[in-house]
């Protein structure tokens, strides 16, 4: 965020000409929501402000159901000790920020023209956490769905269905041939079954 | 008022416009659909809710077989022919923005279709309801049959056709065993709700009832004459199977599985509720990759039932709740989307999705009524779907959390699949300038579907307390054995 605000604001000033003349204070329908919000984000401050500032805790008891697991209390010492290790870690990155943006006036270079190191290289492509979702999540759920819809649902349900009604023409081309109208072999057909009764009552 | 007339307004308006003239078929159709909307308007308003059934006529038909002509309804029911009916009309009103052959005939079959299926939702006698039940295919059979699209018309219409009467076949089964338990045969409800049956009838009963249900709903894996049907009938046509065919088989289960063999649904119910959530993930994965719109639906709505059926099945009052404001919301957001996949259709000759993008920039309207649709569909809040799938869910995850997870895991690629497909379709770079925003008479569906779909999600109790006396009277029972 400093490194931001210097560049921005106190940088070396690369604005052309053309651009420079249009540049004006911001009209008050952009800045009185901006004070609303600065406002805002220093009451959210002390809100829940450190014991040590004799802070209400107003923020936790609000939401208090929430917090009430976590029943942790941290003594004088160790609050004093947090704060300012995040203190001191604000300020320093903010000398560094001012001092090679502002005074020394550097211009951060393009992304594209970058080549640093590997450290940098994982910040700007954000730990790579959208390529590792993309390979973990997206990817496979789509060639599953391939999957299914090319093999399963088309190869299995609809083919299981379809042969149903295959299996029931491929019989009835088959049995219909029996019926062929002439009467010796309906009464062949019959003697043979009379014979197979007659087997069947006195095996059993 | 008599509830004969929801059945005798469609189907003497059939018949009259097989008799009058060609000019005026369109016009008796759209006319007979609206006044049925009205019938059922009136009826829910003078009806009262801590009725059981309003039984309006009870004739003696087939004395030998111990069959009535009984007719009635309760809030379930008129909840049922609500659906029927509202989505009869908007069938009508979209068969205007297209040129049919035979217009007569497809207006008296659509008519026809809309008389049998408020049969289904009234019958109170079982031999009578089957014949509904049957009847309602006929239409259905020829109005795929002759105005279906494409070469595979007629393999997927007897794939339709056959497939669901197999299952309604064993279903008959049943029917005609549960009438004759008796020392006479009766086949009214109410002698059937107060009969005794062993557990291992019940799971016969159970089993056979199924079947038929699962494969009209659709429930994995008895989908696969639903895509095809879908993607090849007229618009109408699948505005009435997905809108109202679909909720008569889910409608059955709570009226006729749930009361009658309980102990069996008790037993087994959780199967069938896997089968169900597991149908919900498979359609959801499949949908994530089809290229055509309108395929594409057709497994979204395969999805939704198999969720609704799930609910239904979890046997509580909670999950049944949730599945009647799903059942209505469903019926809203698949017959929009399948219209909006008409309106797409109409502008490019297809429905492959990659042959469209950047129409938001030449049809705002259409886009925005496309996105509170599609929001219905994937169940954001203050639309009708989030209500039934949070109550579905919430009954879910207290019967088995498994199976809410599956579902759940189901769901959340549908906000996948619609997203991604409405980002194709409505937003990116397009080159084709001519097209102008959707025509009025389009426009004033979709701000009525639209209207409706924020509507009952802000306001969706009205469903749950016109069928809490019904829900109470199909649970209870069973609880107090």
């Amino acid at each position: 965020m400093l490194r931001l605000y210097f560049v921005v604001f106190y940088g070396q000033e690369r604005i052309n000409k053309a651009v420079k003349t249009h540049i004006h204070e911001s009209p008050n329908g952009m800045l009185i929501p901006l004070y609303i919000l600065a406002a805002l984000s220093i009451v959210a401050g002390i809100m829940n402000a450190p014991e040590i500032f004799h802070g209400n805790k107003w923020l936790e008891n609000f939401i208090a159901p929430v917090t009430v697991l976590s029943g942790i209390h941290l003594d004088h010492a160790t609050e004093w000790f947090l704060m300012s290790i995040s203190f001191l870690c604000i300020v320093m990155v903010g000398v560094f920020a001012y001092d090679k943006f502002v005074k020394k006036g550097k211009v951060p270079q393009n992304d594209e023209a970058l080549n640093d190191s590997t450290f940098s290289k994982l910040l700007r492509d954000k730990f790579y956490v959208d390529e590792l979702y993309e390979m973990l999540i997206v990817k496979p759920a789509y060639s599953f769905s391939t999957l299914m819809s090319t093999f399963f649902e088309e190869k299995i349900i609809h083919r299981a269905t379809n042969g149903a009604g295959r299996l029931t023409l491929f019989l009835s081309g088959k049995i219909r041939k029996t019926q062929n109208g002439f009467i010796s072999y309906y009464l062949f057909a019959m003697a043979l079954g009379v014979l197979g009764l007659i087997t069947i009552f006195i095996l059993f | 008022m008599n509830i004969l007339i929801i059945i005798l307004l469609p189907f003497l308006s059939a018949l009259l416009i097989l008799l009058a003239g060609k000019d005026y078929s369109q016009r008796i159709a759209l006319i007979s659909a609206a006044a049925s909307v009205i019938a059922i308007g009136v009826m829910m308003a003078l009806f009262d809710k801590d009725a059981t059934t309003i039984t309006s006529i009870d004739l003696p038909w087939i004395k030998s077989m111990g069959v009535h002509f009984h007719l009635g309804a309760d809030g379930l029911s008129l909840l049922m022919i609500l659906i029927c009916n509202v989505v009869t009309l908007i069938s009508m009103y979209v068969s205007l923005g297209d040129t049919f052959s035979q217009h007569r005939l497809y207006f008296a079959l659509l008519l026809l279709m809309q008389t049998f299926m408020n049969g289904v939702f009234t019958a109170q006698d079982l031999f009578l309801y089957y014949i509904f039940w049957e009847l309602a295919l006929i239409p259905a059979y020829f109005l795929l049959l002759i105005w279906g699209k494409g070469k595979d018309v007629k393999p997927a219409t007897i794939k339709f056709f056959l497939f669901t009467l197999l299952g309604s076949l064993f279903m008959l089964v049943a029917i005609v065993w549960l009438g004759n338990i008796g020392s006479i045969a009766d086949f009214s409800l109410a002698t059937i709700y107060g009969l005794e049956i062993g557990t291992q009838e019940q799971l016969f009963v159970y089993g056979a009832f199924m079947l038929a249900y699962g494969i009209k709903t659709p429930l994995f894996p008895f989908h696969s004459w639903l895509p095809d049907t879908y993607t090849l009938a007229p618009a109408p046509v699948t505005i009435m199977l997905s809108g109202v065919m679909s909720k008569m088989a889910l409608y059955s289960i709570i009226r006729f599985v749930l009361p009658v063999v309980p102990d069996a649904v008790e037993q087994y119910g959780i199967y069938v509720v896997y089968l169900a959530t597991i149908g919900v993930m498979y359609a959801s994965v499949i949908a994530l990759t089809q290229k055509d719109l309108k395929r594409m639906f057709a497994y979204v709505s395969i999805a939704h039932v198999g969720l609704i059926a799930a609910g239904i099945l979890t046997y509580s009052v909670l999950g049944i709740q949730g599945s009647l404001i799903q059942m209505a919301a469903h019926a809203i957001n698949t017959v929009g989307l399948f219209f909006i996949a008409q309106i797409l259709f109409r502008l490019k000759g297809n429905f492959d999705i990659n042959c469209f993008g950047g129409l938001r920039q030449y049809m705002p309207v259409f886009a925005g009524l496309y996105m509170v649709i599609m929001f219905g569909s994937i169940g954001v809040p203050l639309t009708n779907g989030f209500v039934g799938e949070f109550i579905i869910f919430t009954s879910l995850y207290r019967l088995d959390v498994f199976a809410a997870l599956i579902a759940g895991s189901g769901i959340i690629l549908g906000a996948v699949y619609m997203l991604t497909s409405y980002q194709k379709i409505m937003l990116g770079p397009d080159t084709d300038t001519t097209l102008t925003d959707i025509t009025n008479s389009d426009k004033t569906l979709l701000y009525c579907i639209a209207c409706i779909v924020i509507i009952t999600g802000l306001y969706p109790s009205w469903i749950t307390s016109l069928c809490d006396v019904s829900v109470q009277n199909i649970i209870h029972p069973y609880l107090q054995k």
